[in-house]
């Protein structure tokens, strides 16, 4: 992913960047900020990987000499939806676990679907003019930790091949379990399916999708692709769902209402890429 | 085609109830994965359509068969996206559609020409016939639509509710789909079933935590009459913003609760939660005593009346205290959230502390390296007192050690001239000696010359 600040002064860095020892890094775990190493000899903080990327194995060993890497505050910024996504994982496997450990009845899929709701609702904000908005850089944030990690061998394969294309691929396959989960879709393993199967058809061809989907599924596809094609990093607002005339999107039209009247109240600045805090076009 | 007795339909080619009903249509959905919970959903849909008795049961058979059915044959998954159904239930000023859309599993030939062949002749073999089939006994009229391709089948299942009649004839409507219509025909509105206010349609003891905004409005289909707010405590945790993720270390974790306001509003938030918890176990507690004692006498009544009356009482009180937990929550969500956004960058005040911290620190090097070379010099000057000290020790011991020598130079001096006079007396007495020794020896030879003479 294209990101500005690939060289950072040592001030800079200095005051800007928060540590990370290298053990910490794990192999084929999505990054979201660009990753730095300091080179002492030019006193520079140069990036070695972007966002959506990850470290091979082979790349976490190559690193350790430099004891830690460094990424920008930004991070901050994804907190939020960090979270979200492990709350909402945790709450699918309560869920499953209900009926298995206890004995008593698993909460109904309706109970979870409102659940989830007050989860996601909260990352939606208020756009000034009546509407919510977010961006699928964000989305993709939340997937990554409510989703089982993309199988390593899909990932590796996939950045070899294309760079633009994983990335699209990355972030698309995010936004159609966002968006699935506000339809109501709410099993953990139809969800990592999901996704994993949106993952290979943009990355692979619409000949990569091993099954049938349903009409529905279809739809959310066609969706979150114009979606992304439209906006692209951009943040894309409710009203985009009003336009369309698909059963999905006026489904989600209704669904979203309740978010902006009831759950997206919160005011605060969006989280978004861009700007001084963010990571795209960042002076 | 339909003949002349199906209902006119405002499209054929699109998926879902929509087109089966008319503007008016207020659409409920749910994505099922299981036929788990068909109890519960199918009393939710009851309870929001309010059909009369016989009408109701008839729906329930419905979505009974609908989702038990499918799941019972439904035992061929090759993929986890096929355990999906798509559940829709419309209902109109005169009539409620039900459908049901699912992705047949498996890779054999699926054709709608050998369900309808069939279902016509009446001659079922397999679980998916069996199961359309099943649909036409509880249904005044019956879609069947599918997209053979893509393997999607869908049953619309339609009943008339404003008179009991069911429709006469054959009523079931068989669609074939190349391309289906992307747009939906308009309705009124789509209600996710979790959207309702389930809690109080369902009247669950379970569910009474949930505080539901609209509780007491009847029920309408518009999005504000949907759920709002959530106290279900399982699901909240404490907001902790960490600088990092949970694997990055906990030196990088910030808490930005615990300020005084927040800290302040988290207890007011226990209280609330303990009075809550108390009440409850009193209405419990009354119950209980009311179910024991149905049958005590005359002072029953007026003390069930009593009892009644101080229920309503901690009723309303519990439902205050509720609002207020939900208030004081968001609060301090708010407060975290207002916590965490707070662009400090931005904040003039902030800049001008970072600058004078700065500056403070930039004094405090200065000062620091004036220390320093102050204590260097300190100790360079001790250095030199201590060295002095030490030289002037020494040559008080070196002249104590020159005047000893001295005086002993002085003795041995002494002792020389003394020794030089005992070896000059010494040196004299045997001169003298030597004198008196020659003296004698030629007093000796003259005496031996002199007898030898005399002799």
């Amino acid at each position: 992913m294209e990101f500005s600040r690939k060289k950072l002064s040592k001030e800079y860095g200095a005051e800007n960047l928060r540590q990370l020892p290298i053990g910490n890094l794990e192999p084929f775990k999505l990054m979201f900020t660009p990753v730095y190493v300091f080179m002492k000899k030019n006193e520079k903080f140069l990036s070695i990987k972007g966002p959506l990327d990850f470290f091979t194995p082979e790349e976490c060993e190559r690193f350790k000499a430099v004891e830690s890497v460094f990424i920008p505050q930004f991070i901050d910024l994804l907190e939020p939806f960090f979270q979200a996504g492990r709350r909402t994982r945790r709450l699918f496997e309560w869920s499953e676990k209900q009926g298995e450990s206890t004995g008593e009845l698993s909460p109904p899929p309706f109970e979870l679907s409102d659940a989830v709701l007050k989860i996601i609702g909260p990352l939606w904000r208020n756009s000034g003019n009546g509407g919510i908005w977010v961006e699928p850089f964000f989305v993709s944030a939340f997937t990554e930790k409510f989703c089982d990690p993309l199988p390593q061998e899909v990932l590796q394969r996939s950045r070899n091949q294309n760079m633009p294309t994983y990335e699209r691929g990355v972030l698309l396959s995010s936004l159609g379990v966002f968006l699935g989960l506000h339809l109501g879709y709410c099993d953990f393993g139809f969800l990592n399916s999901l996704r994993k199967i949106f993952f290979d058809v943009v990355t692979l061809g619409p000949g990569a999708a091993t099954c049938f989907w349903s009409e529905e599924i279809e739809s959310l596809f066609s969706i979150s692709s114009t979606l992304l094609d439209e906006f692209g990093l951009s943040a894309f607002e409710e009203s985009c769902f009003e336009k369309r005339p698909d059963r999905v999107s006026v489904k989600l039209w209704f669904r979203l209402g309740r978010i902006r009247q009831s759950l997206a109240t919160i005011r605060g600045p969006l989280a978004t890429v861009f700007g001084e805090q963010g990571i795209v076009d960042a002076g | 085609m339909p003949d002349d007795s199906f209902i006119k339909l405002r499209s054929q080619n699109s998926f879902g109830v929509a087109g089966a009903l008319t503007e008016d249509t207020e659409i409920f959905h749910e994505a099922l994965f299981s036929g788990k919970h068909i109890g519960l959903v199918s009393d939710l849909i009851c309870a929001k359509t309010r059909l009369s008795k016989q009408r109701e049961h008839r729906l329930r058979q419905i979505l009974l068969h609908g989702i038990d059915g499918w799941y019972s044959i439904e035992n061929t998954v090759t993929s986890a996206l096929s355990t999906q159904l798509l559940l829709e239930c419309g209902i109109s000023r005169d009539k409620i559609a039900v459908s049901f859309s699912v992705v047949i599993p498996g890779t054999d030939k699926f054709e709608l020409s050998a369900i309808r062949e069939a279902l016509e002749k009446n001659d079922l073999n397999s679980n998916l016939e069996k199961w359309v089939n099943e649909f036409r006994r509880c249904s005044d009229w019956l879609i069947v639509r599918a997209q053979e391709d893509m393997r999607r089948l869908e049953i619309v299942s339609i009943n008339n509710i404003v008179n009991d009649e069911a429709a006469v004839g054959e009523q079931v409507l068989y669609v074939a789909i190349n391309n289906p219509v992307k747009s939906v025909p308009q309705v009124r509105s789509y209600t996710e079933l979790g959207d309702l206010d389930y809690p109080h349609l369902l009247r669950e003891n379970r569910h009474t935590k949930t505080s539901k905004v609209e509780k007491h409005k009847p029920a309408t289909m518009d999005v504000s009459s949907t759920n709002v707010l959530s106290n279900d405590e399982q699901l909240e945790e404490a907001v902790v913003i960490r600088g990092l993720e949970s694997t990055i270390g906990v030196f990088d974790r910030i808490l930005v609760k615990g300020g005084n306001e927040v800290g302040s509003l988290e207890h007011l938030y226990d209280e609330v939660v303990v009075e809550k918890a108390r009440l409850q176990e009193l209405t419990k507690r009354l119950r209980l005593e009311l179910n024991r004692k149905p049958e005590e006498g005359s002072s029953y009544r007026s003390r069930y009346t009593l009892a009644q009356k101080q229920l309503i009482t901690m009723k309303d009180e519990n439902r205050m205290l509720k609002i207020r937990n939900e208030e004081l929550k968001n609060q301090v969500i708010s407060f975290q959230l207002a916590a965490k956004s707070r662009n400090l960058h931005n904040d003039p005040e902030y800049l001008t502390l970072k600058v004078k911290y700065e500056r403070i620190i930039r004094l405090a090097d200065e000062l620091r390296k004036t220390n320093q070379q102050l204590i260097d010099r300190l100790s360079d000057q001790k250095d030199q007192k201590r060295d002095n000290r030490v030289f002037s020790q020494r040559s008080d011991a070196a002249i104590k050690l020159a005047a000893e020598t001295t005086k002993e130079l002085e003795q041995l001096q002494l002792r020389c001239d003394e020794l030089k006079q005992e070896a000059n007396r010494l040196r004299m007495e045997l001169d003298h000696a030597n004198k008196e020794l020659k003296y004698f020896k030629s007093r000796g030879r003259s005496n031996n010359n002199n007898d030898s003479n005399a002799a």
